[in-house]
């Protein structure tokens, strides 16, 4: 059933006021009509009533039917509004139908077109309301479903946030710090994260709380009362079951039963848990973990409706942690790999200073492939080398140690540094795709002052020489490994006395992005460093350039320096005792070694003074005490070892019939016996060549 | 310091060899005719190796000629292993031990001379 229609009706005709609605009443259900006699009457019913529709005359004293209908169309435009115009007044009725009216009836009224018309401009406003409602109804369940969806989005944004967060570091504390962070304060006053190992040991945890003081609480809890003792705690529960439990309200008695003692009942008490999530943290079917969620007690309980979002939060940390753990594992055997390859300590070299330093790149990259070398060769040359493999991680640390192996072996027969350069790029040249490594090995001869080198696309060495001059040498050649490799020139520079020279990997001037600038950085911190002779400068160097910035890449340098080579000494006096022989032979070993000869000649020389030495122990001081001196003499061409003794022997008396003096003189160049009133001196003479002679040209004695 | 020298014996196929590792001079030639002694045993011979030998003077060669001479004595005899061209070797040819001591350049080589001589194929150099 329609319900009542209401209408208004208005003219100055009292007679037509009583008549009409009598006659809609009779020909028309459920309609009310209420009458006015003036325009101004119909207008305050109007602002009292919503009616259906409004019959109005259009001749009226006052505001007449044309003025009320422009008013109604401003008040209520949505009312139809049928005007009852006098029998050929057509002006006044196209005025009426322009003016907005529905219909216009003529007088004399035929009721029954003024009934039907009435009745359709009644069912058009009631459609009018009709759609009109529903469009609202539509409108309010648009907007329920806008907040729906709103409220999906945020909690989308928030987990794709929180993924992103989750990804933004790779390190496994890293990781659980930045899981705690999100979730406090939008979902939950704390969160705690427990890792744990596969016997449901926890051996992380990270915790956050708004209030600082439940934080220290809760750290503390998990500090005192490891969770594997207490089996009843339901993120223990968790790990085991794999599943999520909510509290929407823990109580005491729940904090009892899970409580070992008064002492941890008290301290879970003083946290003020309302309501508490906890959720396992599983990834790749491994349960790493558990993330619990608490609410204060005076902030609205979680509810099982939280789950879902909460749930999804967890999958998505899970998944961050699992990866964390896979990386930290890596870059732990990697670093741990690539620091086992580098050498433990750097070789003695006499006249030459030498200094490394090492640094993995910064803690959310991954290692690199860096590395540096230095040992001697058998005739007492020293070989450095410098380099970068592409690539990050384990892989990168594997190859850096077959090429830096492959560099040594090589070395050791090679008559250039290109050599092992050719060597490795074959080696890495193995692989269906070499990883592109750069290198630079060089050779020093302390002896002839030299510096000789092959790069394979690696940064030219830095050279500080002594007068104060700071140069980068040439990069040359091209990267081991790579397809357009060719073998590559070797160049030598002077290292005169005081000379400085720092090799070092990319990541050292890289890391400013405008690697000219950095290199000129690195040259004016080299230049500050020597001139300060710092104690290690490689590492200062290294601190200096980076000046506690972030580095990404790993670091590697090496710096050599070249010292004034002190002129081999040998000045010993010793008590002609048997005892002191070996001092003397150890003493002109070393000599011999600092000379560079090669062992025959340094067996020739310990022999041919240990004969003398014998003889004075034995001979110069029979049934007596006495003592003899031992001193080396060197000019350009030879070396002179004298003897002597302050015994009264006269004659040199060798064991068995002069063969030690046969066997000095067959040794050494030659050999003077000098005796005066003082004692015996005896001079052996050894000629020295080429390298040896320029080794201690500086010297003399 | 430099090493004093160790004497290590072994027996190859029932013949003893003694290695000098390190030194031998003033300070330890006495020891070094000690061990001497007490390397011999029954065999033919006595193999001494300077392969690993850092010191070797006129003391030494003293005591390795004396002590040939008391084997030759006894019927046995003293083989020096010094490598052809190392200076243990050109120190025993200077002071012209090769010439009364058989000296060879391995083991190997002195076991071989050794067995040859023991067959009556060879015969060695005796020491005066």
């Amino acid at each position: 059933m329609s319900p009542t229609a209401r209408i208004l009706l208005v003219d100055d005709d009292a007679m037509l006021l009583q008549a009409l609605p009598e006659a809609i009443r009779l020909r028309l259900e459920d309609v009310e009509v209420d009458t006015a006699e003036s325009a101004a009457l119909a207008l305050e019913r109007l602002a009292e009533t919503d009616y259906d529709a409004v019959v109005t005359d259009i001749k009226m004293p006052g505001l007449d039917g044309l003025g009320l209908l422009a008013r109604i169309r401003d008040l209520r435009p949505e009312i139809p509004t049928l005007l009852i115009t006098g029998h050929g007044e057509h002006d006044l009725t196209l005025r009426a139908l322009r003016g907005g009216a529905y219909d216009f009836i003529q007088k004399p009224i035929d009721r029954d077109y003024f009934i039907v018309s009435l009745q359709r401009a009644i069912d058009a406003r009631r459609l009018r309301r009709k759609v009109e409602e529903q469009r609202q109804q539509l409108q309010t369940h648009a907007s329920e479903l806008e907040d729906v969806v709103e409220e999906r989005t945020r909690d989308l944004r928030f987990l794709s946030d929180a993924s992103r967060a989750l990804v933004a570091s790779l390190d496994l504390q890293g990781t659980l710090d930045h899981l705690t962070q999100l979730a406090v304060p939008a979902l939950a006053d704390g969160c705690v994260v427990d890792l744990a190992d596969e016997d449901g040991n926890i051996y992380q945890t990270a915790v956050h709380h708004t209030d600082d003081t439940v934080r220290a609480l809760l750290a503390e809890l998990r500090r005192r009362y490891p969770l594997h003792r207490i089996p009843g705690h339901p993120v223990t529960r968790a790990l085991r079951s794999g599943e999520p439990e909510v509290f929407e309200a823990v109580s005491e008695d729940e904090l009892a039963i899970r409580a070992i003692d008064e002492e941890h009942l008290r301290l879970m008490l003083a946290i003020r848990t309302g309501s508490q999530i906890v959720i396992p943290l599983t990834a790749r079917t491994v349960t790493a973990g558990v993330i619990s969620f608490i609410r204060g007690a005076d902030r609205p309980g979680f509810t099982v409706t939280d789950l879902p979002l909460l749930e999804d939060l967890a999958r998505r940390a899970a998944l961050a942690v699992d990866n964390a753990r896979l990386y930290d594992r890596e870059h732990r055997i990697a670093e741990t790999f690539q620091r086992a390859f580098l050498p433990p300590a750097l070789p003695a070299v006499p006249g030459v200073d030498l200094s490394a330093a090492y640094t993995p790149g910064s803690l959310e990259t991954e290692i690199g492939g860096d590395w540096y070398d230095a040992f001697r060769l058998p005739d007492g040359r020293l070989v450095v080398s410098v380099g970068d493999v592409a690539g990050k991680g384990l892989q990168a640390a594997v190859k850096m140690s077959q090429v830096r192996e492959a560099i040594r072996a090589t070395m050791f027969q090679a008559s250039s540094p290109a050599e092992p350069l050719e060597v490795a790029h074959r080696v890495l040249s193995l692989d269906d795709a070499p990883q592109m490594t750069t290198a630079i090995v060089g050779v020093l001869d302390s002896a002839a002052k030299t510096f000789t080198y092959s790069s394979a696309g690696h940064a030219g060495p830095i050279l500080a020489s002594p007068l104060g001059d700071v140069a980068s040498l040439p990069s040359m050649g091209i990267a081991l490994g790579s397809p357009l490799w060719r073998a590559p020139q070797v160049r030598q520079v002077d290292l005169i006395p005081g000379s400085t020279l720092v090799l070092y990997t990319d990541g050292l001037v890289e890391h400013r992005h405008d690697i000219i600038a950095g290199e000129q950085a690195l040259r004016d911190v080299v230049r500050a460093v020597v001139d300060e002779q710092v104690d290690l400068p490689a590492q200062a160097i290294q601190d200096r350039v980076l000046a506690g910035g972030r580095h990404p890449d790993d670091i590697a340098v090496l710096v050599v320096q070249v010292t004034q080579l002190p002129a081999p000494r040998l000045d010993l006096t010793l008590p002609a005792v048997p005892d002191s022989f070996r001092e003397v032979i150890t003493g002109v070993g070393q000599l011999a070694e600092r000379l560079r000869l090669d062992s025959q000649q340094a067996f020739g020389l310990k022999v041919a003074v240990g004969e003398a030495v014998s003889n004075v122990i034995e001979h110069a001081y029979v049934g007596a005490r006495g003592s003899f001196t031992v001193n080396a003499v060197q000019t350009d061409h030879e070396l002179s070892i004298k003897v002597r003794d302050m015994g009264r022997w006269r004659t040199w008396r060798p064991e068995g019939r002069g063969r030690g003096l046969r066997i000095m003189r067959a040794l050494a160049g030659s050999v003077e016996i000098d005796t005066d009133n003082a004692g015996t001196t005896l001079t052996i003479r050894v000629p020295l060549r080429g390298a040896q002679v320029q080794n201690t040209v500086a010297g003399g004695m | 310091m430099s090493e004093a020298g160790t004497f290590t014996l072994r027996f190859d196929r029932t013949l003893p060899v003694m290695e000098i590792m390190g030194e031998v001079d003033i300070a330890n030639a006495q020891e070094f005719e000690t061990a001497l002694d007490r390397a011999v045993n029954s065999g033919p011979a006595l193999v001494v190796s300077l392969e690993d030998t850092s010191y070797f003077d006129s003391k030494g060669i003293h005591v390795l000629l004396l002590f040939a001479g008391r084997l030759a004595r006894s019927g046995q005899h003293l083989a020096l292993v010094a490598k052809d061209g190392s200076a243990p070797r050109r120190l025993l040819e200077i002071a012209g031990v090769p010439g009364v001591v058989p000296t060879y350049g391995s083991i190997d080589e002195a076991m071989t001379a050794i067995a040859g001589v023991a067959n009556g194929q060879i015969s060695l150099p005796q020491s005066g």
